[in-house]
């Protein structure tokens, strides 16, 4: 009888056990969140007590919570940043908490949702109106004005246009990079042709290109292609924007995409595919094959961030403006990074010295030489620092500079990730159908696409 | 549940709920709560960020009349299931009865044909993606062989879907080859001897007792398959991303890009639960109807 009295007591006790594991392993979970997420960074719990007193003495140490996307070469570098940041700010340390490119925006703000917001966000200039109108960007305009070390000019003024809605500035600009032409030397050397330069027009790309588009074994089938091109908006605008067209105007209101210019556009770009055959017809294709890393494309209008990639594949490459449209027009596109403050944040004075470091020509200079990108401050920009980074002899970063002095954003609406996922595809109309009526696909989405826009707040 | 009458019963019910306490308090935490929070969340306007805003059935209204990529989805998502079901149910029961015939290492076999299964999708999708891919994928080597003019499998409108549903077929039809190997082992010997008695050969022993005795096993693999192919997400995702013009997104796909893209929680809740009213009305039906057909 004891006996079994006590068995049931196990068995009531283990049981409890279990319900009491599984609870604490929830709980438990978002305690390391919330001690990941920085000591003093999220709730109103945390910020009692020591942690306050923390805030006025400014003696004692604060971690701030910083997110970011990229890829493993441009996270090395902000940890420099951030190690040259804490040395100038001993009581001031950064948790770089780094994100794949596809789950960064999900976990923004599954975050602040959360209650254990960031401090400092990274954001770039197509989205800033989407989130800014979400009401989590801190307007930087007054710290700016109060900070007397901070110097505006240190960059361009177009620099911050991305960032500024309504004339306030939302995030601080700290690197852009912009499209440039990449070239396989090895491809150009094999056929005897002269290097691409800034001369190139889209009739002599094109020509350029057919010439280097071959099959190489004899099998019946194109193995090297001439040229190619992403089917993203980023990579698209360019083009439309150098043939003096538009896709959203810049009251961010009204859609022109059907315009007689976009139309000359869309059908350059599917003729290269269909007509010349100098482009893979899988451009837009997930898995695709050709691809200027594996060395079966000559030519690739591609983002600046790949210097470091190709840096890292040793591949033989150059680099040179894109080409020109047929009225003579040159337009590449900006795609500039920046960090912002977190609204809900409780240590924005401490997360403005952070931006301000960002930007100084001490912090610049080490993301510079760890090649993230074209640094937003002119002086470092124009230096060796960024000019001499790339370790692919030749490759000469003058062009981004050059490139940069044509480029603009596009003028995006607060719905825009909408408008990229269904409107966009649409276009596929175009890229993957060999007889597509370009001038009917584009009258057919400037309607939806001017639909969406209205929608927009 | 009868009235516990003294404490010896109580206590028994006591240790009992303790022992189911930790599979329901999880099921409570993780599966009921969340759905009945979508269901709010249904009639109302949530960014995740800025407080839910009640809107009645402003969601569902966009869905049918102001969403055109709704039907699209919709229409996408019958399409594939038109196409994987029937080649899911017809390639399990094939298998199913290849490796119930006495052959020399059939073990292997029913190994081979599971693998897929436990097999992670992702995988699965990308070496899919290469299999479909235009110019080196091994489908259109194979093609080229009858001179079929290479084809772009995933960036074309027609076969996009087709591709997706393939690799749903292969990637299910082991688990229903195992419910229809049961199946099929269930079936009493003497049915097919006294089938035999009255002179009927192969194919009269499987019209007249294979396939009635196996309609319960078909009936619960027809279920769920519908269930599961509804609710096609992983190969969309990983293979298309809903390319060629959203042609393969499926209403789970729409349902992640509402929720985790554009961060419209409200349309993606009245979206999950348009897709378990389909789900459930369809089951239903099958329930209802299995009188007409299901022999147990």
């Amino acid at each position: 009888m004891k006996m079994k009295k006590s068995i049931k007591l196990l068995s009531g006790l283990l049981s409890v056990i279990l319900v009491a594991g599984t609870l604490a392993g929830c709980g438990g979970k978002s305690a390391a969140e919330q001690s990941s997420a920085g000591v003093s960074s999220g709730t109103a719990v945390q910020s009692t007590g020591a942690e306050a007193t923390a805030v006025q003495s400014g003696g004692e140490e604060k971690t701030l919570v910083a997110v970011m996307w990229g890829e493993q070469a441009r996270w090395d570098a902000q940890k420099k940043v951030n190690d040259a940041f804490s040395q100038k700010y001993p009581n001031l340390k950064i948790d770089l908490q780094t994100l794949p490119n596809d789950t960064y925006w999900t976990k923004l703000q599954t975050m602040i949702a959360g209650g254990t917001p960031p401090d400092i966000a990274f954001m770039q200039e197509m989205l800033t109106p989407t989130y800014q109108a979400k009401g989590i960007m801190a307007d930087l305009t007054d710290y700016m004005g109060k900070d007397t070390e901070f110097k505006k000019d240190c960059m361009p003024e177009g620099m911050y246009g991305p960032f500024t809605v309504d004339g306030k500035l939302y995030a601080m600009p700290t690197m852009t990079f912009v499209n440039v032409l990449f070239y396989n030397k090895d491809i150009f050397d094999k056929a005897g042709i002269p290097y691409p330069d800034e001369n190139y027009t889209w009739d002599t790309l094109r020509d350029t290109a057919k010439q280097l588009t071959k099959d190489t074994n004899g099998d019946g089938k194109i193995d090297q292609y001439g040229f190619s091109f992403g089917a993203w908006p980023n990579f698209i605008f360019p083009y439309i924007w150098a043939n003096g067209g538009e896709f959203v105007k810049d009251d961010r209101k009204t859609s022109v995409l059907n315009s007689a210019e976009n139309v000359q556009t869309f059908q350059y770009l599917h003729d290269l595919i269909w007509k010349d055959k100098v482009t893979p017809s899988a451009a837009a294709n997930k898995s695709n094959a050709f691809d200027f890393a594996n060395g079966n494309i000559a030519m690739f209008d591609l983002g600046s961030w790949n210097v470091a990639v190709y840096d890292d594949k040793k591949i033989n490459y150059g680099i040179t403006l894109t080409p020109k449209a047929p009225n003579g027009g040159r337009v590449v596109n900006t795609f500039p990074n920046g960090w912002f403050i977190v609204n809900q944040s409780e240590n924005k004075e401490d997360a403005w010295k952070y931006l301000a470091f960002n930007v100084s020509e001490e912090g610049q200079k080490v993301a510079a030489e760890g090649k993230v990108g074209m640094p937003a401050n002119t002086q470092i920009a124009k230096s060796d620092a960024y000019l001499k980074s790339s370790t692919t002899p030749g490759v000469d970063l003058g062009v981004t500079l050059k490139s940069a002095e044509i480029s603009r954003g596009a003028y995006t609406t607060s719905n825009w990730s909408e408008i990229e996922s269904k409107i966009w595809p649409e276009f596929d109309l175009i890229w993957t159908k060999e007889n597509a009526d370009v001038k009917a696909v584009l009258d057919s989405v400037q309607t939806k696409l001017q639909a969406k826009v209205n929608e927009a707040k | 549940m009868k009235k516990p009458n003294n404490s010896r019963e109580r206590r028994n019910l006591l240790t009992g709920l303790a022992f189911i306490a930790p599979n329901f308090i999880g099921f409570l935490i993780f599966s009921l709560i969340p759905v009945g929070a979508s269901l709010v969340l249904s009639f109302s306007n949530w960014d995740l960020i800025s407080p839910p805003e009640f809107i009645g059935i402003g969601n569902y209204k966009e869905l049918f009349t102001a969403d055109p990529l709704f039907w699209k989805v919709l229409w996408n998502t019958v399409r594939y299931c038109l196409m994987a079901i029937p080649g899911m149910m017809i390639l399990a029961l094939l298998l199913a009865l290849l490796v119930n015939q006495r052959l020399r290492g059939r073990m292997i076999y029913r190994f081979i044909y599971f693998l897929p299964v436990v097999t992670s999708s992702i995988a699965v999708s990308i070496v899919w993606t290469w299999m479909f891919n235009t110019d080196f994928g091994l489908i259109n080597q194979f093609l080229s062989i009858f001179n079929v003019p290479s084809i772009n499998w995933l960036a074309d409108e027609r076969t996009a879907m087709v591709a997706i549903a393939t690799v749903g077929i292969w990637s299910s039809a082991g688990y229903n080859m195992v419910l229809f190997l049961a199946g099929l082992q269930a079936i009493p010997r003497q049915l097919y001897e006294a089938c035999e008695i009255d002179g009927g050969g192969t194919i009269r022993k499987f019209t007249s007792v294979t396939i009635p005795m196996l309609t319960p096993t078909t009936f619960f693999v027809l279920v769920m398959s519908i269930i599961n192919s509804f609710q096609v997400f992983d190969y969309v995702y990983m293979m298309t991303g809903g390319a060629p013009n959203n042609t393969t997104k499926s209403i789970v796909s729409y349902i992640y890009d509402n929720g985790f893209q554009f961060f419209k929680m409200g349309n993606a809740s009245a979206l999950s639960w348009v897709l378990f009213l389909i789900v459930f009305s369809l089951t239903y039906v099958q329930f209802k109807m299995q009188d007409k057909w299901v022999e147990y």
